[in-house]
């Protein structure tokens, strides 16, 4: 069982500490996303690197488009990983959309965690007026979803049958091995509704695990007065603002990032 | 610029890691209803919609960084009066004086966009008419026929997968139920081929059946079910084999009319 989950979510385990420290990659991407943050952190630390399924090099049968369709089924992914590597005391990395999955699994096992570090986080993308701004519309997503059908960005179930009706063609196959945020359009498209439309503002309050809110400058898709949101709703959570620009500041500016994450997990004596 | 960049056909920014253009050619600006210098120290987010700024930097901007380039991508760029340019978009990452650089060169495509939306519809079209058709095949695959008062016939036609074991299995409980039938008939006359596999799914699907309370006559096993069975050392023990459908339902009604043992 946890061999087919090691599998099923393409699991990497590297570094030399003891202390386990779990990457989650955001939506769009996959792993790969944190090439510039995540071997800082190999010398002190058990470094996880996963897909979610429907992302990356994750296992595609495994996808069930019910699970996949509400951030809870992607929780259970972070839950799986860490109980089939059986870890504990976790430092959970999430980025983007996946700073909230990492509260709804701590919100399952608070147990399992030691911090929450969530980077660029937004418990709410649409506006909910006259209280709450995400920074969205819903019409604004409807933007986005449509974006997401037309762009078929190393669609692997495409390139794949593709693949296996021009065997003479090897450059075809090295095309769906080499694809960088494949994915699969359908799927994409059900996580960008997961993402998007969700709003998980009542799930902050139930948050046990102390937690570290990475806010970018002029991030468009989670602006500083979300990142405020968060800080007055999220018990235990510490604000740090960036001076990282945009919306990947583990891929802009990884060294800021590595900085802030480290510091914080030592002010936490998580060495 | 160069000047022939400046005044080729087609858009053209240079922007860096930040996501500031650092330069763009007068053909984009003329799409965009701004003057000389109208984008310089802009983000590329100011051109994008809403969406096209999650697009940008979930995809796009990852794409360039991790893969050096991006290709194909379809965006809408958005005007100074708030048209949009539907456009194909490649961006290339290099390095320039020390520090990256992404340039991209938009295309628009206005008609191929309507055409598109259009192939996208009709495949949408297209796979719900699929999934009705597969609904209906379901149906149309596992029939349970009520022959007489408490006698079912079941016909298994085709092929006998798993899957349509299940369902066949499914259907002809809740039929044995609803129908309150004490003789259930299977019959395989119509199958294409006897393997090991389909009589274990078929003495399956007879042991539901009789856990149900009802009993279960398989009709139809011919000469070359017969060499199958035997060829695979598999015995149908307990359940009822008639040769044809006829005799099946001769022992069905017989069996049918015998006092019952429920209280009904």
């Amino acid at each position: 069982m946890s061999e087919e989950i090691l599998r099923r979510n393409n699991v990497k385990v590297s570094g030399r500490g003891r202390r386990p420290v779990v990457f989650a990659h955001g939506f769009g991407c996959d792993q790969n996303m944190w090439r510039f943050v995540a071997p800082a952190f190999e010398d002190d630390y058990r470094v996880v690197l996963f897909d979610y399924v429907g992302s990356g090099k994750s296992d595609l049968r495994a996808y069930d488009p019910e699970r996949y369709s509400t951030l809870d089924g992607y929780a259970r992914d972070v839950l799986d990983v860490c109980e089939a590597l059986r870890l504990r005391d976790v430092v959970f990395v999430g980025h983007s959309v996946s700073g909230v999955v990492g509260l709804l699994a701590s919100i399952k096992e608070p147990g399992l965690f030691a911090r929450l570090v969530l980077v660029g986080p937004s418990p709410c993308y649409v506006n909910h007026p006259p209280d709450y701004r995400g920074g969205f519309e819903r019409a604004d997503i409807e933007g986005l979803l449509d974006l997401m059908d037309k762009n078929y960005i190393g669609w692997a179930s495409f390139l794949a049958p593709v693949v296996a009706k021009n065997p003479e063609r090897p450059e075809l196959a090295r095309e769906l091995e080499e694809s960088f945020c494949s994915t699969d359009p359908r799927v994409a498209r059900r996580f960008a509704e997961a993402t998007f439309l969700a709003d998980n503002r009542r799930d902050l309050p139930k948050v046990r695990v102390p937690s570290l809110i990475m806010q970018c400058s002029e991030d468009a898709i989670a602006p500083a007065e979300v990142g405020d949101y968060m800080s007055r709703h999220l018990p235990g959570s510490t604000l740090r603002q960036l001076d990282a620009t945009g919306h990947c500041p583990h891929m802009s500016h990884p060294e800021e990032t590595v900085r802030v994450i480290k510091e914080y997990l030592a002010a936490g004596g998580l060495t | 610029m160069d000047e022939l960049l400046d005044t080729a056909p087609c858009g053209f920014i240079a922007f860096g890691n930040d996501g500031h253009i650092l330069a763009a050619n007068a053909t984009l600006l003329g799409w965009l209803g701004l003057g000389a210098g109208g984008l310089a120290g802009r983000h590329v987010e100011s051109i994008l919609p809403p969406g096209g700024r999650i697009f940008y930097q979930t995809y796009f901007f990852p794409l360039l960084v991790l893969h050096g380039r991006a290709e194909e991508i379809y965006l809408s760029l958005r005007g100074a009066g708030g048209e949009e340019v539907p456009v194909l978009a490649n961006a290339a990452r290099r390095e320039r004086g020390g520090s990256p650089v992404n340039d991209c060169v938009f295309v628009p495509m206005r008609q191929r966009r309507r055409f598109e939306d259009e192939l996208l519809s009709a495949k949408k079209e297209a796979e719900e008419a699929n999934r009705t058709k597969d609904a209906l095949i379901e149906e149309l695959s596992t029939p349970v026929i009520t022959v007489w008062d408490g006698v079912l016939l079941g016909p298994v036609i085709g092929s006998l997968s798993r899957e349509r074991a299940d369902l066949m299995t499914a259907a002809l409980l809740r039929a044995v139920v609803e129908r309150r039938a004490r003789v259930v008939i299977l019959d395989i006359t119509g199958v294409r081929t006897m393997d090991a596999d389909v009589v274990r799914r078929l003495t399956n699907v007879a042991a539901a059946v009789r856990l149900m309370g009802a009993e279960c006559v398989l009709t139809g096993v011919g000469a070359g079910v017969a060499r199958t069975l035997v060829r695979a050392g598999i015995e149908l023990g307990g359940l009822e084999v008639r040769r044809t459908l006829a005799d099946g339902l001769t022992h069905a009604l017989r069996a049918a009319r015998a006092p019952s043992l429920h209280n009904d």
